[in-house]
């Protein structure tokens, strides 16, 4: 089904703003960087969150990643939203980002600590709190490879044709990671539920 | 657990992840002025290394293509500077006249000398004044010579000029006996210094001047030689001749 042509204005809009903002950042203008900042740290953050499993590191990823934003647009060609760039360069920043590690292990101790929201339901709450740590500890088994192909298409659901620009490989690969990721992921989950 | 109820299991912890990653950091907006702060930083760093890279390019590259090529030293000559020493200036004719290869550098202009210094030098009792012969420090040697005449010996620097400059000063003001020092000064301190050339021929004019014939002899020989070229070959000549009580070369 074709858009409106409403929507059609928007999205035309949409990508003119968005090119005028890139050729601010390709500018190395602080204001674009911040209207960057502003419309897409939350995405940056959440996917740094769910690759790290730590929130000190997830912050220091979304510094870097914005610091890396004015450099890094030059090579933008617009094919993609701005978004999926930023989410490839995440990528990147995580894959070499050595801070995490020792982080990780104190993150689920921290979990287990934290207050729950005022009139949540216990069983509710309890088994969210565990679902998420059985990810987290399944996804910090993985090699990050796998682990991005994994957060990629399984979390935040998107296509392999869009995970496989992202991490610039081709889609058979994201396919292969994936197929081996879930793979792992449902031995250990035998795992976990034997444990 | 079958496959179905682990994909099953994996389905709602992903969409528990993606919930619980869901909401807005209370450390954003410290992250948001993080960020700028560096990129500020940065672009800072990136203005001065641009500029810096400019310099290199456009004062840098000239330069160091000028001392490589041994031309800088003519640049600083060029160039109007307080008191800088010249390359001795033409006086005569035949100093002009003096073809060499390299005339910029091996074959600097001669000094102004007036008729008179060289008329006392060759009237008869100043050559028939017995000389009293002292050894002196700084002999021009084949060596020394083919070193100053080294097309790569490095421009002046500052303190250099002034040794020329003091030396030059008090030659001109006829202190023979002061600027002799002054000239064996420089020598020692710049044996292949830009103007040793001139400096040793000075500094031979000096001992002519103060009557000390047999070193004056041996400080022009080299020049009579041609050891320098062509540079004052044929005043050396002359000297020599006026001096007397030695060959004088061909």
């Amino acid at each position: 089904m074709s858009a409106t042509p409403t929507l059609e204005r928007e999205r035309a809009a949409s990508a003119s703003e968005e090119r005028a903002l890139v050729l601010g950042l390709r500018r190395g203008e602080a204001e674009a960087l911040g209207v960057a900042y502003d419309a897409h740290h939350e995405a940056v953050r959440r996917f740094a969150r769910q690759l790290l499993a730590d929130d000190d590191a997830a912050e220091d990823v979304v510094h870097d990643v914005f610091v890396r934003l004015p450099s890094a647009s030059r090579r933008f060609e617009g094919r993609s939203s701005l978004r999926t760039f930023l989410v490839s360069i995440t990528a990147n920043v995580v894959r070499h980002t050595r801070r995490a590690t020792a982080r990780r292990l104190g993150a689920y101790e921290r979990l287990h600590d934290e207050p729950r929201e005022p009139g949540e339901d216990v069983e509710d709450a309890r088994e969210r709190r565990a679902l998420v740590e059985l990810m987290d500890r399944l996804l910090l088994r993985l090699p990050m490879d796998q682990r991005l192909v994994v957060v990629l298409c399984v979390v935040e659901d998107r296509t392999s044709t869009e995970v496989a620009e992202i991490l610039a490989v081709p889609e058979g690969t994201v396919r292969t990671r994936l197929f081996h990721a879930r793979k792992k992921l449902r031995e250990w989950v035998d795992e976990e539920a034997r444990s | 657990m079958n496959d179905e109820a682990r994909n099953s299991l994996i389905a709602r912890a992903a969409r528990a992840h993606r919930d619980a990653s869901n909401g807005r950091s209370p450390r954003a907006e410290g992250t948001r002025a993080r960020v700028l702060a560096t990129h500020q930083e940065t672009s800072s760093a990136v203005r001065w290394l641009a500029v810096a890279a400019a310099l290199v390019v456009f004062v840098g590259a000239p330069t160091a293509w000028a001392w490589s090529t041994g031309r800088l030293a003519e640049w600083l000559d060029a160039a109007p500077s307080r008191g800088a020493p010249r390359d001795p200036l033409p006086t005569s004719p035949s100093a002009h006249g003096s073809a060499n290869e390299e005339p910029a550098r091996v074959e600097p202009p001669p000094r102004v000398e007036s008729p008179d210094r060289v008329d006392r030098v060759e009237s008869p009792d100043r050559v028939e004044t017995p000389a009293r012969v002292e050894p002196t420090r700084d002999d021009p040697s084949d060596e020394e010579a083919l070193t100053a005449l080294d097309p790569a010996r490095p421009a002046p620097d500052p303190r250099e000029r002034r040794a020329f400059e003091r030396a030059d000063s008090l030659h001109t003001q006829r202190d023979f006996e002061a600027a002799l020092g002054a000239w064996a000064d420089y020598l020692a301190e710049y044996p292949d210094g830009r103007f040793a050339i001139e400096a040793r021929y000075e500094r031979a004019i000096c001992l002519v001047r103060l009557g000390r014939d047999d070193e004056a002899r041996a400080a022009l020989m080299p020049f009579a030689e041609g050891r320098f070229g062509r540079y004052r070959e044929r005043e050396a000549r002359a000297l020599l001749e006026a001096l007397g009580g030695g060959a004088t070369p061909r």
